[in-house]
């Protein structure tokens, strides 16, 4: 046979085979995807965790290496906790004495420059005689009166320490106030197309057939008032509310996009596991959040039963509009990390959390009453405060 | 596509797993597709490239060359190769070595030049004139010997 005849006749052979794959193999394209969806979700949630994780230990590693210095170990905020301030305020109320010394030998000046970076002061010249050091004054001194501001120009190490810094000085009660504003946005801790009956428990939860439904919770802006004990580390906090997110209903190849708006209050303890420039605290908030739903289907709209899946019904019978409001309760648990920026009354912060929400919607339609669930979030949030009392 | 990727497979199950591959890679592209040309052609585009890329992941596991077997010359009718079973015929190719097969397949069923096929399975052009002779050849005499077991079984009984 020529060569040509072979070829062409394969070809056409091959032309229009076919053959039908086993049914094992969609159950095994299905398994992938939602594997490969798993492990995507996973990593959308690691990367950042891993980023707040590893910029927290820089931070700290780099709070850790200012040791050296004691000005600059020294954070003030605790170490003034530690302090009697009734002692301070008396030694303040009083004028010291300070020896002065007249030797006759050359006055040698010392000079100390802290960092800018001092939780301190920044840039703060200190000189002293170097014979102020010496316990026994070698010759007769005279006293004088002084001030405790002005011995912030002294040298002796522990007066240095117990010195109070006119700025950042605590109130009597070693209680720190202060605002800030937080940003966040959240994630399902499930598959984004998960059903609502059940809010799934773990990150890797399967999806269930009864309609699918996804929420993202995409901004959370939330402008907040804490108060936190220096000496037990134990602080509380008061924070309104203002969020944004999408709900996403899919029923019978139906798709239903609805946005939300969402306004609350907060309340929240938090405790103080690490001290210092960078400061790690576990924190627990009880958030109430009213909710309103608009599904933007212009024909039909959504809502979700309670056998747990989401349910479309065509708007025939003119229903409308397609809002839902509804009052929330949710908690949340995680970690925050904040750090002291060089003007110490500043601070930034960084945290994640675990939010579940108990839900007490129940929608009411013509032929249903809806109850809405939503999964758990994990959420991720950055913010900035300011110190406004101590 | 199963059909394509059963030839450029050694046997059901690594065709199996080209076409799983397959359409989870249509799925996650399917956004990007947007109505440009025959739906068919891409589909079937994806099956040969995936099925490529299977042949190359596996070329760079194992190193070993591809046997050639015992090239027996002879006369391949016309008539014997058209009533040949479809699932013999498939059989003959998927025994064939593997860069045997991958060249025969580009070659003589999709119809890619030696240049072509050289550039996709990163081999020279003389090493992918010399396989789909090679390759041509083997199959025809796996033809022939099947041919000719199958007269014996006819007339021998």
């Amino acid at each position: 046979m020529a060569h040509k005849d072979f070829e062409n006749i394969v070809k056409s052979r091959f032309q229009d085979f076919e053959s039908t794959p086993p049914e094992s193999l969609w159950s095994n394209i299905n398994n992938a995807r939602t594997q490969r969806r798993k492990w995507f979700l996973l990593l959308i949630w690691l990367l950042p965790v891993l980023a707040v994780a590893s910029g927290g230990a820089f931070l700290y590693s780099v709070n850790a290496s200012n040791a050296n210095s004691k000005i600059q170990s020294v954070d003030i905020q605790e170490f003034y906790a530690q302090l009697d301030k009734q002692k301070v305020k008396e030694e303040s109320k009083l004028d010291l004495p300070v020896i002065h010394e007249h030797s006759k030998e050359p006055k040698q000046q010392i000079s100390y420059n802290t960092p800018a970076s001092s939780s301190i002061v920044a840039q703060t010249e200190i000189k002293a005689d170097s014979e102020f050091f010496d316990p026994v004054p070698k010759e007769t001194s005279t006293l004088e009166m002084m001030s405790v501001s002005e011995l912030v120009g002294s040298n002796n190490e522990n007066e240095l320490e117990s010195r109070p810094c006119p700025a950042y000085a605590p109130s009597s009660n070693f209680r720190q106030h202060s605002v800030g504003l937080r940003l966040g946005s959240f994630a399902n801790v499930s598959p984004s197309n998960a059903k609502w009956e059940q809010p799934p428990t773990t990150l890797l939860a399967e999806a269930t057939n009864n309609g699918n439904a996804s929420y993202q919770r995409i901004l959370e802006i939330a402008p907040y008032y804490q108060i936190r004990n220096l000496s037990n580390g134990i602080g509380i906090r008061a924070n309104l509310l203002y969020a944004a997110s999408n709900v996403n209903a899919v029923y019978e190849n139906n798709e239903y996009f609805g946005t939300q708006t969402s306004i609350g209050l907060g309340l929240g303890g938090s405790y103080t596991l690490v001290n210092g420039r960078f400061q790690v605290a576990a924190y627990l908030d009880v958030q109430g959040e009213n909710i309103r739903t608009r599904f933007n289907n212009s024909n039909s709209y959504g809502w979700f039963n309670n056998q747990g899946g989401s349910q479309v019904q065509t708007n025939t019978d003119p229903i409308s509009p397609s809002r839902y409001e509804q009052w929330v309760l949710s908690a949340e648990v995680g970690l925050r990390c904040e750090y002291i920026l060089p003007r110490p009354q500043w601070r930034i912060n960084a945290s994640v959390g675990y939010r579940n929400y108990f839900w007490q919607q129940n929608v009411e339609t013509t032929g249903n009453t809806a109850l809405i669930e939503i999964p758990q979030l994990v959420q991720m949030q950055v913010g900035v405060s300011y110190v406004i009392r101590k | 596509m199963r059909g394509v990727a059963l030839r450029y497979a050694s046997c059901e199950e690594v065709a199996d797993d080209i076409l799983q591959d397959t359409f989870i890679k249509v799925f996650e592209q399917l956004k990007n597709y947007e109505d440009q040309g025959n739906l068919g052609g891409w589909l079937y585009r994806i099956t040969v490239n995936t099925a490529l890329q299977a042949y190359r992941k596996q070329k760079s596991r194992n190193t070993h060359h591809d046997a050639y077997g015992q090239e027996n010359t002879g006369y391949v009718s016309n008539e014997s190769l058209e009533n040949m079973k479809m699932d013999d015929l498939l059989q003959l190719i998927q025994e064939l070595p593997e860069g045997f097969r991958m060249v025969f397949n580009l070659r003589a069923i999709e119809g890619y030049s030696h240049k072509e096929i050289g550039e996709m399975l990163d081999i020279n052009e003389g090493t992918s004139k010399s396989q789909y002779a090679r390759a041509k050849k083997q199959l025809q005499a796996r033809i022939i010997a099947e041919e000719n077991e199958l007269k014996a079984r006819i007339y021998g009984s």
